[in-house]
């Protein structure tokens, strides 16, 4: 098992979910696209901007990848690994 | 829902079709359309085409409302968020199209739908909501006379779910305005073609969309691979870095130094020039926009982020929200000769709260500012305001009275062309209009995106493959007319593709290449890069042959207006520039002859059409006798 711990920034996030996106494409096997099965949940207000990152236990740091997929896809550089 | 079959990857499976006078509600698989059509734009046409007989109008309950999202949405492909918004067109009852971002088609095929098919009117106000493969038909009285934003929040409240997302109409649909459009995730407009006025007749105030299920790709690896491919190019690009700092705006239309600014083809003053002068352009460029942008925000699953978050924090025009564009400049600035950006960022805000498209009203609009300096209108005619050029307090107000058809604003709720046959005086000359909606651009410079926005079967819009000539061809001057209409003809087939996928055009650097690998590991389906730009071909001729059977369009309307065809620009570098009558009608001749078109009428041939395989419309077409 990898040791990563995750950071989010939701100054730098965007909302574009694309970490749901890939988490979910981890979680299946590599196989589907299915944010509701993703172990990290973005929602930005659309009346304020305002955005909150939450990650739950299920996440599994992506234990077969090099680094963690969301982390991976975030052009934004709004979450990160610690080691 | 099932999926359509193993093999139809990519897809959400099913279409869902409302009917709203009798309240019925079913499905259909997606796989009925999608081998020949692929997806989205494509879809809907080809069920308008099929379903809607010449007489009815935009109007009529008859009339048929279309929603269709692309392909890859719901993928990671980049800018995979778009949907398709078809149904007859409100300015001229030929086709109507319109094309949104945001979330709400992404949540949509997480529902299990590709498209919505909607037909009939409902006899109340009532909203669809669609639920995980479930759809219903709910009360919305409480949520009529509502503005866009009341409404997406009313119905989260009601609803108690803070990730469903609504498009929805706001007071200019319900009024039947033409320019309404409708509004998704509050700041994202299916503008243009009088969307939200079809949305308005139907008695249907807006959708909302929750789902959990899910997308399957059919070749992961491969299309993880294809979108990292694509990825790794966007992410190296300049341009790219500064649009996720400073919006597109602020990256591009924005400059001071854009060549858009520095050498012409924005409208100003109704048209009457296409150069703003450079003391003016400075007081709404991005030295001055970033004063009011907080960052930057995305749609779903796009990596580019080009909408910068506006926020004006005190004074009268206090409000924050998302977008400022380069159309925004146009309508809000350009257009009535205004400087004062506060309210012009106001004004973009504010027309998407009422849910009116900003090219269309702010068009009419400007028409009616010309009308008055001409004398043809006075203060008796517009309820007391002044509308002279620059007066941007009186575009505010005509923004409200418009939107709810009050007093002068009623006179201009059908159009400037509808309005200007009312007022006579030869106001019909200047108003610029394509097929009878209202248009924003300018067309005499810029002659490939001029050239685009005149042909389109959309009526006066840019996003059916128009040329922009400073970022598509460099290397020759955007006056230019050379290869236009060659350029056009495969641009018509390229803008097709992006929007049957679903993606979205601000992402810069996508190229068909990367389309045929997204689409081919996505979906399994393996198709070749000519193959799929035939399908855009066919795609583009099936709008062309609804424009003929519906609204009876010939080569007569492949004319730019009054104004554009006959007057030329009066000021900047290209001071005197304007289309030359002989070139234009040897371009015409061109992109007809490039399409198998006959060259008198512009009609389809049966020749024409049999060779891309459109056969089965050439009976629709001669039944109208309008097939040559």
């Amino acid at each position: 098992m990898n040791n990563f711990k995750l950071w989010v920034n939701p100054k730098k996030c965007k909302g574009c979910l694309r970490c749901e996106l890939v988490c979910s494409y981890h979680k299946s096997e590599h196989k589907l696209f299915k944010p509701a099965l993703s172990s990290t949940k973005v929602l930005r207000s659309n009346e304020n901007k305002v955005i909150t990152m939450k990650i739950d236990e299920t996440c599994d740091f992506c234990e077969s990848e090099d680094v963690p997929l969301c982390v991976k896809y975030c052009v934004f550089g709004a979450r990160g690994v610690m080691k | 829902m099932k999926k359509i079959s193993d093999k139809h990857y990519s897809y959400a499976g099913n279409i869902l079709r409302v009917n709203l006078t009798t309240g019925k509600i079913w499905t259909e698989p997606t796989e009925k359309y999608a081998k020949r059509w692929i997806g989205g734009r494509a879809i809907n046409t080809w069920i308008l085409l099929n379903e809607l007989n010449p007489e009815i109008k935009w109007s009529d309950s008859e009339n048929i409302l279309t929603f269709g999202v692309g392909v890859l949405v719901g993928t990671l492909a980049a800018g995979a968020c778009r949907v398709s918004v078809d149904t007859k067109n409100a300015f001229n009852n030929g086709i109507g199209s319109a094309n949104v971002g945001g979330f709400f088609g992404a949540e949509l095929k997480f529902t299990g739908f590709d498209n919505i098919i909607i037909s009939g009117k409902s006899k109340t106000p009532v909203y669809l909501w669609i639920n995980n493969g479930k759809a219903e038909l709910r009360d919305a009285a409480s949520l009529w006379g509502k503005t866009t934003w009341q409404t997406e929040k009313i119905i989260r409240r009601i609803l108690n779910d803070e990730r469903i997302r609504v498009a929805t109409i706001g007071p200019a649909g319900e009024n039947l305005v033409k320019s309404a459009c409708i509004i998704a995730d509050r700041g994202c407009a299916a503008g243009g073609s009088g969307c939200g006025a079809v949305m308005g007749s139907k008695n249907l105030k807006a959708i909302a969309v929750r789902g959990t299920k899910s997308i399957e790709i059919a070749q992961p690896e491969k299309f993880i691979s294809a979108v990292d491919k694509e990825m790794c190019r966007i992410n190296k690009w300049q341009l790219i870095k500064e649009i996720r700092e400073k919006g597109y705006y602020g990256a591009m239309g924005g400059r001071l130094d854009s060549p858009s600014w520095e050498q012409g083809y924005r409208p100003v003053r109704n048209g009457q020039d296409e150069y703003w002068s450079k003391d003016k352009v400075a007081k709404i460029a991005e030295q001055e926009i970033k004063k009011y942008r907080e960052g930057t925000v995305s749609c779903f699953s796009c990596p580019i982020s080009c909408k910068p978050w506006m926020d004006i924090k005190e004074g009268i025009y206090k409000i924050q929200g998302e977008g400022w564009w380069n159309n925004s400049a146009n309508s809000y600035c350009t257009k009535i000769d205004n400087t004062n950006i506060e309210a012009a960022i106001y004004a973009h805000l504010l027309t998407n709260q009422l849910g009116l498209d900003g090219d269309n009203a702010a068009q009419a609009i400007s028409w009616a500012f010309e009308c008055y300096e001409k004398g043809l209108i006075t203060k008796k005619e517009t309820d007391g305001l002044e509308l002279v050029w620059g007066n941007y307090q009186a575009m505010l107000e005509m923004l409200k009275k418009l939107a709810y058809r009050e007093g002068f604003g009623d006179f201009l709720a059908d159009g400037a062309l509808k309005a200007a046959k009312k007022l006579g005086n030869n106001s019909e000359k200047f108003v610029i209009h394509v097929k009878g909606q209202d248009s924003l651009d300018g067309v005499r410079i810029n002659k490939g995106w001029g050239f685009g926005i005149i042909l389109s079967p959309v009526a006066g819009r840019h996003l059916r493959g128009s040329l922009n000539g400073f970022w598509l061809r460099s290397d020759r001057p955007i006056n230019s007319y050379e290869n236009v209409p060659e350029d056009l003809y495969y641009n018509q087939k390229k803008k097709a593709i992006q929007d049957i996928l679903g993606l979205c055009s601000y992402v810069y650097g996508q190229t068909v290449d990367d389309w045929v690998e997204l689409f081919s590991s996505a979906t399994g389906r393996l198709l070749s890069k000519d193959e799929l730009l035939h399908i855009g071909l066919q795609a583009h001729n099936l709008e062309k042959a609804f424009n003929t059977i519906h609204a009876g369009f010939d080569r007569n309307d492949d004319y730019p207006c009054e104004r554009y065809y006959n007057e030329p620009v009066k000021s900047g570098p290209y001071e005197g520039e304007h289309i030359d009558h002989e070139i234009w009608d040897s371009m015409l001749d061109t992109i007809y002859r490039l399409h198998g078109w006959d060259i008198e009428t512009s009609w389809q041939t049966r020749k024409g059409l049999e060779k891309i395989g459109l056969s089965d419309i050439v009976d629709k077409l001669e039944k109208e006798n309008r097939l040559k």
